[in-house]
């Protein structure tokens, strides 16, 4: 008698690498803001990239569905299967070797699974980085990072994942396994294949490792903390930063009032720097500057009315701390009833008239709804949520999901923005991707996906 | 006038991983975030707030060591003091010199107190404070985690192995502080101005007519065995069977 689909599958992996009990597979099936759950077939740990080949094989050939699983730190519902009970997660959590560091070549080999976070510390021991940076790289892995080709907060000087991928291997929906594990900088033979797998959510194929950019440590960066009321100032504050200090400006993050607030109020352990409240918030790193000129310059700002205080860290305790302010804004929000999230971006130029036109707009919808805006606002991204009123059960918040979302959508239109700006599409945009995009886009996307996945089972019912 | 002499000295950074050199010969610090030594800030920041209440008039950061120095004494300034001294010295003193370096200075300024961190978190020698009290036939009281002053006294309260001990000691006095005794300020934009035209001077260690102490040679500087990685498990059974494995119950 021939095994069942889920009994073969068991058996491509290594013994007990696998799980079908439902009380056991929480972490893997419901995401982070409890916005999806879904059941799935079965969970399966491989352990290599053939394993990977094995199970997509079977798969293939019995018409199943595969959701590819980094660490579960998405948003958008990308690494959750359906209700069905017959889709299959692969979580990558197993394929977590670091291969290889080139000193020379200023590279890593790693495989998918490995840890953001993991990665960081190992290079550290080079006096290297690896400049991806997000509040989650202490559970997200870089197979999800590359998957959702991740911004964070250094995309300003580096660019985003997609900047620092040299390589992929990648088992394609049939099984193949593509060795694409380049090492060069340039490299003009043809379309350039990896770039289809970065930022495809799962949709196209699992990468199962990855060949990366590393980087000189910026050595000495200095930390401040300015405050300010004109959210106006944001534009001249970016834009003579940028023009002064170039690649050296590591770090331009905005933050409002209302986001320090809930994170005092809800985070423990927060030591605020000021004693006074300001509209707006920047949290600035610069390289290659010391103490005194950033002082020098932070002072030219207050003369010019731009900045109302700053301090400047003095230790990294001091920035540490800083940081935990704005890494907690997120958590700090889940702690106020529901939230409209929307991951937005414009060319940085116009991130202030952005925000002064959506706040606007929105209040006139909801006077009470309480807007917690913040962002890499650096490189033009930023994330405009708005939190249940006080009064208002969650219930009727939900009703004004729609308009609100829809204002705010059709607003970054208005200004030639993105309505996905780094969380990607996943099941949560997809309908809004339908919507706001051409249909040139949506043909040629469909296409492709069609080219490498006809049978439809690569992460299905994602992105398009 | 009512002076404090706060001591400063630069070390690499608490959050830093400090990584040994290759040939033993210390640890790595180029390219390394160097701040004041943990314990030193919050001494100053102590310094700061009893000139805050009145009880002080003059606070002087006194820091022993290399050029660099002067960032984290400025620092310090920024941070409130009224002015700083750097004795510059390339080498790399035993808590004894350092500890007659503080003497000289002393006995130049004439401060009503004198207030240290615990140890530096470089060495962690644990002695200069101690030591400097026995030089100058002072009263001390080490590891203070609260400070109460009047004009001829130190209530302290210290952090022993059994609980805490509260003391009285006559001024002037040696004062070490623990981590507990306060949190220091960040400092702000107009103080960081300020600083700038506060005086630093500079003097070279061999200007003080003082020996250095060979009796302690470094000889060789190691990692400490590497910790084996932790693993992660899913849930409690998988926790008590890892357990089990290892015979641990
Ligand atoms: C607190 C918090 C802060 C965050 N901040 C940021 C931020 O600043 N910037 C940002 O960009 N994101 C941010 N995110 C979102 C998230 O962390 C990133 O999207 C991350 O890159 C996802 O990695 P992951 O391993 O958790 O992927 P998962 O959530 O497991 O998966 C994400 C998507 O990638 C697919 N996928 C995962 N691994 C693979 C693989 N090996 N092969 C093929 N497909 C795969 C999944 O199918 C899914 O579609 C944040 C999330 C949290 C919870």
């Amino acid at each position: 008698m021939l095994d069942s689909p889920l009994e073969t599958l068991k058996s491509a992996v290594n013994e007990n690498a696998w799980i079908t009990d439902i009380s056991e597979m929480q972490a893997y099936i419901t995401e982070w803001r409890n916005t999806f759950d879904g059941i799935p077939l079965i969970v399966l740990f491989p352990e290599s990239a053939n394993q990977v080949s094995e199970i997509v094989k079977i798969c293939a050939s019995n018409k199943i569905a595969i959701i590819p699983q980094g660490g579960n730190t998405g948003l958008c519902g990308g690494a959750i299967p359906d209700k069905s009970g017959s889709q299959v997660i692969i979580s990558l959590k197993k394929l977590n070797k670091i291969k290889s560091i080139s000193r020379n070549n200023f590279s890593i080999e790693v495989e998918a699974g490995c840890i953001l976070e993991d990665i960081h510390k190992k290079v550290s021991n080079y006096s290297l980085v690896f400049p991806i940076d997000v509040s989650s790289s202490g559970s997200c892995q870089i197979g999800g990072n590359i998957s959702t080709n991740a911004g964070g907060t250094n995309v300003l000087k580096y660019g985003t994942t997609r900047s620092q991928v040299l390589g992929l291997e990648v088992v394609l929906p049939n099984g193949d396994i593509w060795n694409g594990m380049t090492n060069l900088i340039k490299d003009n033979s043809g379309y350039d294949l990896k770039q289809l797998f970065i930022g495809a959510e799962g949709t196209l194929g699992i990468i199962t490792s990855a060949t990366l950019k590393l980087y000189p440590c910026p050595g000495n960066i200095v930390t401040a903390f300015l405050g300010f009321d004109e959210i106006s100032s944001v534009q001249y504050l970016l834009f003579e930063m940028r023009k002064k200090y170039g690649n050296n400006l590591e770090t331009f993050e905005l933050i409002s009032e209302r986001a320090i607030n809930l994170v005092k109020k809800n985070i423990s352990n927060i030591n605020h720097p000021f004693d006074t409240d300001y509209s707006w918030y920047i949290l600035l790193e610069v390289s290659k500057l010391t103490f005194i000129e950033c002082n020098d310059q932070l002072m030219s700002f207050v003369k010019s009315n731009h900045i109302s205080n700053a301090v400047i860290t003095k230790n990294l305790t001091e920035k540490n701390a800083l940081w935990k302010i704005r890494d907690s804004i997120s958590a700090a929000q889940k702690y106020e009833g529901g939230s409209f999230k929307h991951d937005i971006s414009v060319p940085p130029s116009k991130v202030s008239a952005l925000i002064i036109e959506l706040e606007e707009k929105i209040l006139r919808i909801l006077p009470t709804s309480r807007i917690v805006a913040f962002g890499h606002v650096g490189d033009g991204n930023i994330h405009f949520n708005v939190s249940q009123p006080k009064n208002m059960t969650l219930s009727n918040f939900e009703k004004f999901r729609k308009i609100i979302s829809k204002t705010v959508y059709d607003c970054i239109m208005d200004f030639n923005g993105s309505i996905c700006a780094e969380h990607g599409v996943g099941m949560l945009k997809k309908a809004d991707l339908l919507h706001y995009k051409s249909n040139i886009e949506i043909n040629l996307m469909r296409s492709i996906k069609q080219t490498i996945d006809p049978m439809n089972i690569m992460n299905p019912g994602k992105i398009i | 006038m009512r002076k404090i002499i706060v001591g400063l000295k630069r070390v690499i950074d608490y959050n830093v991983r400090v990584r040994v050199r290759p040939d033993g010969s210390g640890v790595e610090t180029d390219g390394v975030k160097m701040s004041i030594n943990p314990f030193d800030e919050i001494a100053l920041e102590e310094a700061l707030r009893i000139k805050e209440q009145g009880k002080a008039d003059e606070i002087i950061v006194l820091s022993i060591g290399a050029s660099e120095s002067q960032q984290q004494l400025r620092t310090g300034l920024a941070m409130g003091a009224d002015r700083a001294v750097l004795i510059e010295t390339s080498e790399n003193l035993d808590p004894l010199s350092i500890t007659k370096v503080f003497q000289k200075i002393i006995s130049q300024e004439n401060p009503n107190l004198v207030i240290l961190g615990k140890q530096a978190i470089d060495n962690d020698n644990n002695q200069t404070g101690q030591m400097l009290a026995a030089l100058l036939e002072w009263p001390q009281a080490t590891f203070a985690s609260k400070i109460s002053l009047n004009d001829t006294k130190a209530e302290v309260i210290r952090e022993v192995d059994a609980g805490l001990e509260t003391i009285e000691i006559n001024l002037p006095a040696i004062i070490t502080v623990d981590l507990r005794l306060n949190e220091p300020r960040y400092v702000k934009l107009p103080d960081i101005m300020k600083a700038k035209k506060k005086p630093l001077d500079v003097i070279a260690f061999g200007d003080l007519d003082i020996t250095p102490n060979d009796a302690i040679k470094i000889l060789n500087t190691e990692p400490p065995e590497q910790r084996q990685k932790g693993i992660m498990v899913d849930n409690v059974p998988a926790l008590i069977k890892e357990l089990e494995n290892k015979g641990l119950i």
